[in-house]
């Protein structure tokens, strides 16, 4: 007993600048990350509206109170709808673009140096300086795309791409699928350049089609990373903040998803009962996800 | 399995931490709440009370150290901004010992800034805030000091214009020292009236003829921002306060007859095509510049600030300002910006009294800089105006400027409003329908916020 003590102790003490050199991160993780990570839920089963702070309901315990009043709220119910057709639509246009860029940028092209730097771009743009170059783009007043229409006769008159309910949702898509994209193509790009050109080459003298080859020998190799890269996008798409810094989750919600009306109850309502509720719930809609992906890979498994 | 942990992991930290992190704010809220109010809506303070009760003159000669939190502009090397040092500099020179910091936000962030500092039981000790109900929020929360613990309701009401003091009256208690104020005036493109045959307008009837006109010459009608702003004065002119604030919990008054007479107003305006099409999209003032100085809209609806910003778009627009077309009565809705003081200040008396001389003829080189006009009774617009003639006209409207409803959540009250006039925009509802729920939709909010 005593003799396994003394391994512990000498064990930490052989260790210790390693617990050290780890101590940073771990309580920048724990302060920053696991606590509010707690605190939101706690804080979801708790009566937190701060312009009521002076009344005796005031954190004080609500129990399901909070879950119950957001699922009455129908700009939640909409946000809902919202976010499964946000993360749908974004996730499988990143991982198409994404896909067929690093199938291209995986060939011997000329200027294929280049080519891969100025797909990066849109990674590298700020997210703040992204939302206004598009906002401009899309603007009834001088956007370009407005005077493309025009003069092409697609569009009578310049139409508010971003004021309209028809066509906002889509107008951040496109700018989420623009900023989003280079970080799948980058995992798949890296996935693609470890697969050994014998690989294609046998597959090749087996009379392999192009097609083929891609269904049956590049996608099971690159089938890992591929997987990582999309659970981590899920996140980065369901948490994305565009349709705030847009639209405000207009017009007319069309554009509120489950984040911007947690954001909503917290810093307009200022009701962060209600937004720790609505992020729990986006949370578990996270975990579900990605537990049906990963079911599905390890099905095809 | 252990990739799955991880990327389960990862997904409930980073989901989650958005409303954890908010809620961090919040944790130290009921120190600002001890330190400020007590019992609720009766403008009672505990601890605080002791030290306002001393002798002001007393307090602010002691000296010591105050944070300021205002706008970005103020701490600039801009104009405004270089005035605003030279005013706090003379201020510590005449008050000994006395030590003023400045710390900066911008317009969208100031509140929320604050707000968290404040929860937690720090922040400025004086801070500026829109008098859009911000102060409002901000005192709900506990978290502003009650003026009357350092002066008196008559002496406020002497000094200062009443719609930018009421904007800061919560359940019958001042919170916030009105700084500067603004209001909603009518903006109009001379060339496309000219070329139109028409007059300015100057009542509704003259405003809807105006944008039949206009409109089959082929020109655009109003651009204004995308908020329930500019069309307050509608509802004021017409003897609708929107939302009764007099007594203890707010009463909806937008569906009573004068509100459904405005509201109808509104909705045949849109209509009829009276909006421009940009006003969909304008979730900012750049936007609703871009599109007057453009040409695409021949009114707009907007304060004092968008005629610097039109005139650097477009030097060669040959434009007008003038009153708000008026109905039953005149009336325009306020803008500006307040003073407040923090609920955690060590020094409250100290505070006030930096706000008096900032507020005073000693400070008022800060506002002559923008062209801003004081809430003070007796301030000189003259010499504010001077280069700026074109503004003048905007401040005779100052007698019969209405605020805002000083309710709790305004932002998400003007919201509600907005909303509703966008489903007439898109024709989803009739302006009857939209009215009613509206009324609806903001009856249920006040139950949330007071009941």
């Amino acid at each position: 007993m005593e003799s396994k003590l003394i391994y512990h102790k000498r064990n930490f003490k052989k260790n210790l600048p390693g617990y050290l050199l780890l101590a940073p991160a771990t309580i920048a993780v724990l302060a920053l990350s696991i606590y509010p990570m707690i605190r939101g839920i706690f804080l979801s089963f708790m009566n937190y509206n701060l312009v009521r702070a002076r009344g005796d309901s005031f954190q004080t315990f609500a129990g399901l109170e909070n879950y119950k009043k957001i699922f009455v709220n129908e700009i939640f119910l909409k946000s809902i709808g919202n976010t499964i057709k946000w993360t749908l639509v974004n996730l499988i246009v990143q991982l198409v673009v994404a896909m067929l860029l690093a199938l291209a940028l995986n060939q011997k092209l000329r200027g294929r140096a280049a080519f891969r730097i100025l797909t990066l771009v849109p990674w590298a743009v700020p997210p703040y300086i992204a939302v206004m170059t598009f906002t401009f783009l899309y603007s009834a007043q001088v956007g370009i795309l407005n005077i493309l229409a025009v003069r092409l006769g697609v569009v009578a008159e310049a139409v508010s791409w971003l004021g309209n309910k028809g066509s906002a949702f889509w107008c951040i898509v496109a700018l989420s699928v623009w900023k989003g994209m280079p970080f799948q193509m980058v995992f798949i790009l890296t996935a693609l350049q470890g697969i050994p050109g014998e690989v294609y080459e046998s597959a090749k003298i087996d009379g392999g089609s192009a097609w083929q080859i891609f269904w049956k020998v590049t996608l099971p190799i690159i089938k890992e990373p591929l997987m990582l890269t999309t659970v981590l996008n899920v996140i980065g798409i369901l948490s994305s903040f565009y349709p705030w810094m847009m639209t405000e989750g207009g017009p007319l919600y069309s554009t509120e998803t489950i984040y911007t009306f947690a954001y909503r109850q917290a810093f307009v309502n200022h009701d962060f009962g209600t937004a720790s509720a609505s992020a729990v719930l986006l949370f578990i809609f996270t975990t579900i996800l990605t537990w049906i992906y990963l079911r599905i890979i390890r099905e095809k498994n | 399995m252990k990739k799955r942990i991880m990327a389960i992991a990862l997904a409930v930290t980073v989901v989650i931490s958005m409303a954890g992190c908010a809620s961090q704010s919040g944790e130290t809220k009921t120190n600002a709440n001890e330190n400020s109010g007590g019992e609720e809506g009766s403008g009672e303070t505990s601890e605080n009370t002791d030290v306002a009760g001393a002798d002001a003159a007393g307090a602010v000669q002691e000296g010591g150290e105050i944070t300021m939190l205002v706008l970005n502009g103020l701490v600039s090397d801009e104009e405004q901004g270089i005035a605003f040092k030279n005013v706090i500099d003379q201020y510590e020179k005449s008050h000994p010992g006395v030590k003023v910091t400045l710390q900066a936000a911008s317009a969208a962030d100031i509140k929320q800034s604050f707000q968290t500092a404040a929860l937690a039981g720090v922040g400025a000790d004086i801070v500026m805030a829109d008098n859009s109900g911000h102060a409002i929020d901000m005192a709900a929360m506990g978290l502003l000091y009650p003026l009357t613990e350092i002066t008196t309701e008559e002496e406020l009401l002497s000094l200062y214009q009443p719609g930018p003091l009421n904007s800061g009256k919560f359940r019958g208690e001042y919170y916030s020292v009105p700084w500067y104020m603004d209001c909603c005036g009518f903006y109009y493109n001379k060339t496309h009236l000219e070329d139109a045959g028409l007059e300015v307008p100057t009542n509704w009837e003259e405003l809807s003829n105006a944008l039949t006109v206009l409109k089959s010459k082929g020109y655009g009608g109003i651009i204004t921002y995308d908020s329930a702003y500019a069309f307050y004065p509608f509802f004021y002119q017409n003897g609708c306060q929107v939302i009764d604030t007099s007594g203890e919990i707010p009463k909806v008054v937008i569906d009573n007859e004068e509100g459904k007479e405005a509201w109808n107003y509104i909705c045949n305006i849109i209509e009829n095509g009276g909006m421009v099409e940009s006003f969909k999209e304008a979730n900012n003032w750049s936007k609703v510049y871009e599109s007057f100085a453009n040409g695409e809209a021949t009114f707009l609806l907007g304060g004092d600030w968008c005629a610097g910003a039109i005139d650097s778009l477009a030097p060669d627009l040959d434009y007008g300002i003038t009153v708000m077309v008026e109905g039953k009565a005149p009336a325009t809705v306020l803008g500006g910006f307040t003073w407040n003081i923090n609920a955690n200040c060590k020094n409250p008396e100290l505070a006030f009294d930096l706000i008096q001389y900032i507020n005073s003829a000693d400070g008022d080189e800060v506002l002559f800089a923008e062209g801003k006009s004081s809430a003070r009774k007796d301030f000189d617009y003259a010499k504010t105006l001077e280069g700026k003639e074109k503004l003048e006209i905007l401040t005779t409207q100052f007698p019969y400027t209405m605020p805002r409803p000083a309710i709790i959540n305004e932002q998400a009250i003007d919201e509600l409003i907005t909303n509703a006039i966008m489903t007439v925009v898109y024709g989803e509802a009739t302006s009857d329908e939209a009215l009613s729920s509206l009324a609806q939709k903001i009856n249920e909010n006040i139950q949330q916020n007071y009941q």
